[in-house]
C-alpha cells in the first residue's frame, strides 16, 4: 500500500487554517470584551463553571503530541505504550485534589510562581522560574513546528508560513481575548478534537477484523503484545512521573485553578482527566491497526496522520480525508499554543515585571503591557521555531526537571512543616540526577531519577530541621 | 591497401561511440540493479531496546521494492514485510534476538545483501530494580497527595 501523506491541496489547506484562525480571532475579539481588568484578562474574572472548565483543561492537555506522538508510543511500544501515554491523565485527576488547598492557600493568587515564592523564599522561586520557562518555552516552540511539518505534510504549505500562521493565529486571539478567549475557543476545539478522534476511531474499528488483526500482531509484531517488554514497561512509570510534574507545577494548570469558581474547580479537573484518559488510547488503537491494515510507516513521526489519511481514503472519504485531519490536528495544537502562551505571558507580567522588578499596573496599562508581553512571547517562540531546531528533544529533557518539582508542590501545599533549603537542595540533585539518567540509561528512566532523588531530599526535610511554611 | 587519416579518424569516432554506448547501457542496467539500505552501517552497529528499526533503501523513483524478513541469514522461509514504491518502513514490536531484511527492485530482482537487526532489551534485573523503584516513587507520590489532601479537609471540617 502506497500512501502520501500530502493529500490536500495547498490551497484547500491555506483555505481551512485561515477560515479556522479568522473563527479564532473573531470570537477572540468577541470574550476579549468582557476583560475590563487585569483578574478578568488574566484569569477570565475567576469565574469560569464546570463545562468551560473541564473543556479546557482538556483541550490544553490534547496537544500535538497527544495526537502525533500517542500512535507513536503505540507503534513502537504496543499496547503498554498506549497506556503509558494515557496516565498522563492522572496528573490532571490528582491537580483536582490540589485546586481547594491552593485557593485557600493563595485566595487571591494568580500564577504558580506565587506559590513558589510563598513557600520557598527567592532561591526556590527563581529555580522554578528557570525549570519552568525552559518547559513552557520548549513546548510552545515544539507545537508551533509542529503545526509547520504538519502543514507541510498535510496540505503542501511551506514550512515557514504554515508555523507563522498557526502562531500568528493564536497570538491575535489570545492578544484581544486574554483568558477569556482561550477557555471559550478551547472548548470548541476540544468538542471538535474528541468527535474528529472518535470518527477516525471508529473507522479504524470498522476496517479491522480484531482476530486478524491480532493474528497479524502475533506474527510479526510480536513484542508489541507482550506483557513484560522492559522499555514498555519503564515508559508507564516515566510518563505518568512526567505527566505528574508537567501539571503540578505549570502555571497553565495553576491559572486555570485561579480562573474556576472554587467549587467547580476539583470537579472540573477530575473530569477533564477521565475524559482525556481514552484520547491516546483511540490515537494509539489507530496507530496499531497500521500493521494489520498493510499501511507502511516511513516516518514514525507521521504514524497517526498516515494511518488517517490512509482509513478515510479506503473509506471513501477521499480528498476531504486530509482536510479532517488537518482541522482536527490545528485544533489540538492552537488548544496549547494559546494555554502556553496565555499563562507564560501571566508569568513574565506577574513574576518577572512586579515580583522582580517591582512594577504593577493597573487597568488600561496593564492591557497594554500584557499585549506587549504575549507579542514579545509570541515573537521569541517564533525566532526558535524559524530554524526547525529539533526543540522537541528539549521538552523531552525537561522530564527531569519538572519531575523535581513535584514532591516540593505537594509538601508546599500539605505539610505544615519543612526543611526549605533541603527542598530546593532536592531539586537541583533531581535534575542533575535525571538528566544523567537520561544520558546514561535512557529517556525512559529520567523522570522517575529526577521524582526518586528530590522525593528523598523532600522526604528528609520534612525530619531534618524542618521550620513552619511561611503562610500568605 | 592501407588506411587513410580521414578513415582513422571515421573508424576512431566509431570505436569510441560504442563505447560510450556501451558505458551508458551497462550504467543504467547497473543503476537499475542496486537498491541497497541506507545507512547500512550505522543500523547492524546499533542494537534497538524496543524491537524498532528504521529502515530505508537507495532506489528510482517509481520503482517497486520488496522487503524481506527472515529469522536465518540465509534467508530460508522469509516473509515479505512491505512491497511498495516507499523509501523506507519503520518495523516494530520485533522480538528479542537477530533480524535479518534484505531489499530488492522488483524489476532487477536482485536482492541486496542481508541487513542484521540486534534487538536487545534492557537487562532483566536492572529492569525489576527500575520498576520496583517506580512503584514505590508512584505509590508513595499518589499516597501523599491523597493523605494530604484528606488530612486538609479534616482541619478545615474540624
Amino acid at each position: 500500500m502506497i500512501v502520501s501523506a500530502t493529500s490536500i491541496s495547498a490551497s484547500s489547506g491555506w483555505v481551512i487554517v485561515i477560515a479556522l484562525g479568522l473563527l479564532w480571532v473573531l470570537l477572540g475579539i468577541f470574550w476579549g470584551r468582557k476583560a475590563k481588568d487585569a483578574d478578568g484578562f488574566m484569569l477570565a474574572g475567576r469565574k469560569v463553571g464546570l463545562s468551560l472548565g473541564s473543556a479546557t483543561a482538556m483541550a490544553t492537555w490534547v496537544t500535538s503530541n497527544t495526537t502525533m506522538l500517542a500512535p507513536v508510543f503505540a507503534l513502537t511500544l504496543g499496547v503498554w505504550g498506549m497506556l503509558a501515554y494515557s496516565t498522563a491523565s492522572f496528573g490532571l485527576i490528582l491537580f483536582s485534589f490540589f485546586v481547594v488547598r491552593i485557593r485557600k492557600i493563595l485566595p487571591h493568587g494568580v500564577t504558580a510562581g506565587d506559590f513558589f515564592r510563598l513557600r520557598y523564599g527567592r532561591g526556590g522561586w527563581a529555580i522554578f522560574l528557570v525549570i519552568t520557562m525552559l518547559y513552557s518555552l520548549s513546548w510552545l516552540v515544539s507545537m508551533a513546528i509542529a503545526g509547520g511539518d504538519l502543514m507541510e505534510a498535510l496540505a503542501g504549505i511551506p514550512y515557514h508560513q504554515g508555523m507563522s500562521l498557526i502562531l500568528l493565529v493564536c497570538v491575535l486571539y489570545t492578544l484581544f481575548g486574554g483568558l477569556y478567549a482561550v477557555i471559550g475557543t478551547d472548548f470548541i476545539q476540544s468538542v471538535i478534537i474528541l468527535a474528529g478522534i472518535v470518527f477516525i476511531g471508529a473507522l479504524v474499528a470498522m476496517r479491522l477484523d480484531f482476530d486478524e488483526a491480532y493474528a497479524h500482531l502475533s506474527a510479526y509484531q510480536p513484542s508489541l503484545l507482550k506483557i513484560a517488554m522492559p522499555a514498555a514497561l519503564l515508559a508507564v512509570f516515566n510518563n505518568m512521573l512526567f505527566g505528574f510534574g508537567e501539571v503540578f507545577h505549570n502555571n497553565v494548570w495553576w491559572s486555570r485553578a485561579f480562573a474556576m469558581r472554587e467549587k467547580v474547580a476539583p470537579k472540573a479537573f477530575l473530569l477533564s482527566g477521565l475524559l482525556w484518559f481514552p484520547i491516546p488510547i483511540a490515537a494509539g488503537f489507530i496507530a496499531l491497526a497500521a500493521g494489520p491494515l498493510g499501511i507502511n510507516i516511513v516516518d514514525e513521526n507521521q504514524t497517526g496522520p498516515t494511518v488517517a489519511a490512509a482509513v478515510l481514503g479506503q473509506s471513501g472519504f477521499g480528498a476531504i480525508s486530509g482536510g479532517l485531519i488537518l482541522i482536527v490536528l490545528f485544533c489540538s495544537m492552537a488548544s496549547s499554543i494559546d494555554s502556553l502562551l496565555a499563562a507564560t505571558s501571566d508569568l513574565l507580567i506577574r513574576d518577572v515585571q512586579e515580583g522582580l522588578l517591582g512594577k504593577r499596573h493597573d487597568g488600561r496599562e496593564f492591557r497594554k503591557v500584557a499585549g506587549v508581553v504575549i507579542c514579545c512571547v509570541g515573537l521569541v517562540s517564533w525566532l526558535l521555531a524559524v530554524p526547525h531546531w529539533p526543540i522537541i528533544n528539549a521538552l523531552f529533557i525537561s522530564g527531569p526537571l519538572v519531575g523535581s518539582l513535584i514532591w516540593p508542590v505537594i509538601a508546599g501545599l500539605f505539610w505544615e512543616r519543612i526543611n526549605r533549603r533541603l527542598v530546593i537542595a532536592g531539586i537541583l540533585a533531581g535534575c542533575v540526577g535525571g538528566l544523567t539518567a537520561y544520558f546514561t540509561l535512557g529517556w525512559f528512566t529520567a523522570s522517575l531519577a529526577g521524582t526518586a532523588i528530590s522525593m528523598i531530599f523532600t522526604c528528609a526535610a520534612r525530619f531534618i530541621h524542618p521550620l513552619p511554611i511561611q503562610k500568605s | 591497401m592501407g588506411l587513410n587519416v580521414f578513415d582513422a579518424i571515421g573508424l576512431f569516432y566509431k570505436i569510441l561511440q560504442l563505447i560510450v554506448i556501451a558505458v551508458i547501457f551497462c550504467g543504467v542496467d547497473g543503476m537499475a540493479g542496486v537498491v541497497d539500505f541506507e545507512g547500512r552501517e550505522e543500523v547492524e552497529a546499533a542494537s534497538s531496546d524496543n524491537g524498532t528499526t528504521h529502515l530505508s533503501w537507495s532506489k528510482e523513483r517509481s520503482e517497486i521494492i520488496e522487503l524481506e524478513q527472515s529469522a536465518e541469514e540465509t534467508f530460508e522461509d522469509p516473509v515479505l514485510r512491505y512491497r511498495g514504491a516507499d523509501s523506507g518502513s519503520v518495523i516494530t514490536g520485533l522480538a528479542e534476538g537477530v533480524h535479518y531484511f534484505r531489499v530488492r527492485g522488483v524489476s532487477s530482482g536482485d536482492w541486496s545483501e542481508p541487513l542484521a537487526v540486534r534487538v536487545e532489551f534492557i537487562d532483566e534485573s536492572k529492569l525489576w530494580l527500575i520498576l520496583g523503584l517506580g512503584g514505590v516513587v508512584v505509590v508513595a507520590t499518589i499516597g501523599a497527595i491523597v493523605f494530604g489532601h484528606m488530612k486538609s479537609t479534616h482541619r478545615v471540617s474540624e
